[in-house]
């Protein structure tokens, strides 16, 4: 804790642990890119020899392709249907964060610059909704939109339902938001004589475009790592989302190792870039909803 | 009003003269002859409906009954006679029963159809054709349910026919009881049997307006206008629950009634297959069997009718006596006076309601029912079971079994679902928020080097989408050729079968969830310590305070506000952390491992028991509810402290 009684020796024995802990961390993530790259099938690296030595068996361990290949990423695209896959998980994706944040958007506007009774209420009903998970409601989420609606295998379904579940989240984030720009712009506004819609459109939401656009990328990653609405909802392979397409990849009845290390280091690295870049708000959006509950 | 008080008023006795001419009484009259006129009107409808049920019930169940022991009589002379002696068995049982039409379709080596007329058996024709596509129906409904092992489809056809005729269609087994042929009957035309509402009802309005008239006179300066409004109203709402319950009081003696005549005409139909089948010489080898008589809608009729008018009454009266109070109209002047605000909060809560209340309500609903993938388009209350769900589901603790081999844990028991669930949040969550935290406190160390490398790659399991994570642990587990058992191996062990056993199954989704739940933590902890003055150390060492000392009382205090609603967050997704269970152990061994939220999951959509599943997902949700209202309990505590 201090700086005096911290050693040279202590220092390096932190480093240490650190080395191991982030060397643990980082070993599954390499594994997957060592896979991808070593056009294998299999979830092993290498293949052992009938009578393996200490050092054929390490080598096996070790997270680099025996011999790089892109077999896998070619494969991916030539072979399987990742190209549909991921069109499929761009539209819904993109379709989820217009319609999402819109409606974020209004309703944030609306908790934080008009008084109204419900809207106590209304803000409690957006943040206990955000504490049951949509895939608790799964079998009354399926029988209505797939069964009543025929929404299944149809991008309509996924975007409405994700959508509606991303918005809790983005209301708190952007009411958060509103709450810090200055009221005084909009009452001179007020008193041009703007009408309340030209007020929102034309100054509140270009002052808000950090926030906005934050919320718009935490949408669409949200719908773009969703599983288990998109395993219900579309059935029929062609219109699989991505994270359904990689399942698949291992599912019970293939073990195409080598598809799915591909697919998802094409699928996470745009969203691992994402999340870098979004971090520091992801943080103090989902504690700040824990403090208020 | 004037112009038809001066007409009435010449003829009429000074009593209605007087009565009419005090608008209070006139509206109270206006008023309660509307409410009744509607509600009669619904009632009705419903008792209306409610009565054909049971004379649909009625016809249809002894069209069934009629099928069923034509198929059992027809079955019985097949097998000790041959398909020739079929015909006259048909003849008679038609002339017994009095159907319109019989059909045995019958011999599994070359199809020939009996038609009651007595006449030789002859082949299928062309114009046979329906008949022998409910055949194959038949047949693959038996085989449907005997793969599932549930009798979900139904095995006796029926159908109505034009003007209110039944036609039922039952199975005929061979010898190693598989559906090779059927009988078939189609009942006389049915005439419905109406009910006689409309002297009841007419009579409750008579009582009714009656009783109005005399409150009127009794309390002439009645208060305001609203409380006379609300005096009608719920005076009105009584009267028609009295109604309703009239009502359903005739419809429970019809269900009496067509339950009995249900039962003769079974006992009947058996009879006149028993005589058939003895003047042909053959003794039925079988007892009817005792179709449920549930299924056929009967029983319930009544009480169904019953308490669903008296919620429509009693939601109507109170819905009315809020309009007839003012409620309605401040509700819309309050909506008026803030349009623009509810204008750009509708698309929200409108979404929130459509996908997020509504599912809940008709979640909750289902998980009275016994919905299942067959029946999930057939009207609600037909599927309606009560707590049954609750009950097996709650209600078994038959959790440890004793079985041949020993004692064996039944793994599909919801507490130990329970038990898995609980297990499977605390670990994960102590282990998270130790490493994290620990993280966290060393890579707060002052002068440290490589900080942000550390801190980069140490947040990178967060990064990654958990469907991924959960499948590349699931690929390192690999019994055969995952990396995991190779480093087992290098190490000198042996190769272990991770999804064989409890342990190590938990282990499995343990290591994946703890690998991907450490760096929030550790990214909260670590912003939090960062804010700590560090001054407060320097004080502390020169008082000589130790190094746990410093944790205990400066380090923990300080990060704790910041560490608990991340906690109780983390609790809440690790609890449904549906990805990593389903996506990497899948809950094997036998289910052993799943946890309540993938558990839900596979009742739902691999046995397709609807209904149950989501009695499964409602008590999630009150669990959940239960956690949320302590939590919130003790959050507020914390900061009334504070």
């Amino acid at each position: 804790m201090s700086e005096e009684r911290l050693s040279a020796g202590t220092h390096a024995g932190l480093h240490l642990i650190l080395i191991i802990v982030t060397l643990l961390t980082i070993y599954p993530v390499l594994w997957v890119a060592a896979l991808g790259f070593s056009g294998r099938q299999t979830p092993s690296l290498a293949d052992l020899p009938e009578d393996p030595t200490f050092w054929d068996r390490l080598r096996v361990m070790i997270p680099m392709p025996e011999q790089f290949s892109l077999a896998n990423f070619t494969g991916v695209f030539a072979e399987q249907p990742l190209a549909s896959w991921l069109i499929n998980s761009i539209i819904v994706s993109g379709l989820t964060t217009i319609v999402g944040v819109f409606m974020a958007c209004t309703a944030a506007y609306a908790f934080s610059r008009f008084k109204f009774p419900g809207r106590r209420s209304g803000m409690m009903m957006f943040l206990v909704s955000q504490m049951y998970p949509a895939h608790l409601m799964m079998i009354p989420l399926y029988i209505i939109v797939v069964k009543w609606l025929g929404l299944g295998d149809n991008y309509l379904g996924l975007v409405l339902v994700y959508s509606v579940t991303a918005i809790p989240f983005c209301v708190w984030m952007l009411k958060g938001y509103f709450d810090t720009l200055p009221y005084e712009i909009e009452e001179s506004a007020i008193m041009d004589g703007a009408s309340r819609t030209r007020i929102f459109y034309e100054i509140v939401l270009p002052l808000a475009r950090p926030a906005v656009v934050v919320t718009a990328l935490f949408s669409f990653m949200t719908a773009w790592n969703e599983f288990i609405l998109a395993a219900i909802f579309m059935e029929s392979e062609g219109a699989y989302t991505a994270p359904v397409g990689l399942r698949f990849f291992v599912s019970d009845y293939a073990a195409k190792w080598g598809y799915f290390a591909a697919g998802a280091i094409i699928v996470s690295l745009p969203v691992c870039a994402l999340f870098f870049l979004l971090q520091k708000y992801l943080v103090s959006g989902l504690t700040a909803g824990g403090v208020k509950g | 009003m004037t112009t038809a008080d001066a007409s009435l008023g010449q003829s009429s006795s000074s009593v209605m003269r007087s009565l009419w001419r005090d608008r209070r009484i006139v509206d109270a009259v206006l008023g309660v002859v509307i409410a009744l006129s509607v509600g009669l009107g619904v009632i009705m409808w419903t008792a209306r409906s409610a009565s054909d049920g049971l004379d649909t019930a009625a016809s249809a169940g002894s069209a069934i009954f009629k099928a069923e022991m034509a198929a059992l009589g027809g079955e019985a002379v097949q097998n000790a006679k041959g398909a020739d002696a079929v015909g006259p068995f048909a003849a008679q049982y038609k002339n017994q029963t009095g159907v319109e039409a019989l059909s045995i379709v019958s011999a599994p080596d070359r199809i020939l159809l009996a038609d009651g007329t007595g006449a030789a058996p002859r082949p299928l024709g062309v114009g046979d054709k329906d008949l022998y596509d409910r055949v194959v129906r038949l047949a693959a409904h038996a085989e449907t349910n005997e793969i599932e092992g549930q009798k979900r489809k139904p095995e006796i056809l029926i159908a109505q026919s034009d003007q209110g005729r039944y036609r039922a269609s039952a199975p005929i087994r061979s010898a190693d009881g598989d559906i090779v042929a059927m009988a078939e009957v189609e009942t006389a035309p049915v005439v419905a049997g109406g009910l006689r509402l409309l002297l009841w009802s007419s009579g409750g309005l008579v009582f009714g307006i009656a009783g109005i008239v005399f409150a009127m006179r009794q309390f002439p300066g009645l208060g305001t206008q609203k409380a006379r409004a609300g005096l009608v109203v719920v005076v009105s709402g009584l009267i028609l629950m009295v109604i309703a319950l009239g009502v359903s009081a005739q419809i429970a003696a019809k269900e009496e009634g067509v339950l009995s005549s249900l039962a003769l005409a079974q006992e009947n139909a058996f009879a006149a297959a028993e005589a058939a089948a003895a003047a042909q010489g053959v003794t039925l080898s079988k007892e009817p069997s005792a179709t449920s008589v549930r299924s056929l809608q009967a029983r319930g009729t009544a009480t169904l009718f019953r308490d669903s008018a008296l919620f429509v009454v009693a939601g109507a009266t109170l819905m009315s006596l809020f309009g007839s109070l003012g409620g309605a109209r401040r509700l819309g002047q309050t909506f008026v006076a803030h349009r623009s605000a509810y204008a750009y909060v509708a698309p929200a809560v409108l979404g929130a309601l459509l996908l997020v209340f509504f599912p809940l309500i008709y979640g909750v609903l289902m998980s009275f029912t016994d919905t299942t993938l067959f029946n999930v388009n057939t009207p609600i209350m037909e599927r309606w079971t009560g707590l049954s769900n609750y009950g097996a589901i709650l209600g078994d603790f038959d959790i440890v079994q004793r079985t041949a081999d020993g004692l064996r844990v039944d793994y599909q028991n919801f507490y130990w679902t329970v038990f898995v669930t609980l297990l499977w949040t605390v670990s994960n969550v102590v282990l998270g928020v130790t490493i994290g935290l620990g993280l966290a406190l060393v890579l707060n160390t002052p002068g440290l080097k490589g900080k942000t490398v550390y801190r980069i790659l140490l947040v990178l399991p967060w990064a990654v989408p958990n469907y991924i994570t959960a499948l590349t642990w699931r690929g390192m587990f690999h019994p055969q050729f995952g990396v995991i058992n190779q480093g087992i191996e290098l190490a000198g062990g042996e190769r272990i079968s991770w999804f064989d056993h409890f342990g190590t199954s938990f282990l499995t989704g343990l290591a994946t969830n703890v690998w991907l739940s450490f760096p929030f933590m550790m990214v909260v902890s670590l912003g939090a310590l960062q804010s700590i003055n560090r001054d407060m150390y320097e004080a502390a060492r020169l008082e000589g305070a130790s190094w746990w000392q410093q944790f205990r009382h400066i380090t923990l205090p300080s990060v704790q506000p910041a560490l608990i609603p991340s906690i109780i967050l983390s609790v809440v997704w690790t609890f449904n952390m549906f990805n990593v269970i389903y996506l990497t152990s899948a809950g094997e061994p036998a289910g052993a491992n799943e946890i309540l939220i993938t558990k839900a999951y596979k009742i739902g959509f691999e046995q397709y028991r609807y209904g149950y599943s989501a009695a499964y997902a409602v008590i999630i949700f009150m669990i959940l509810f239960v956690y949320g209202y302590f939590q919130v309990k003790a959050t507020s505590a914390t900061e009334a402290k504070g």
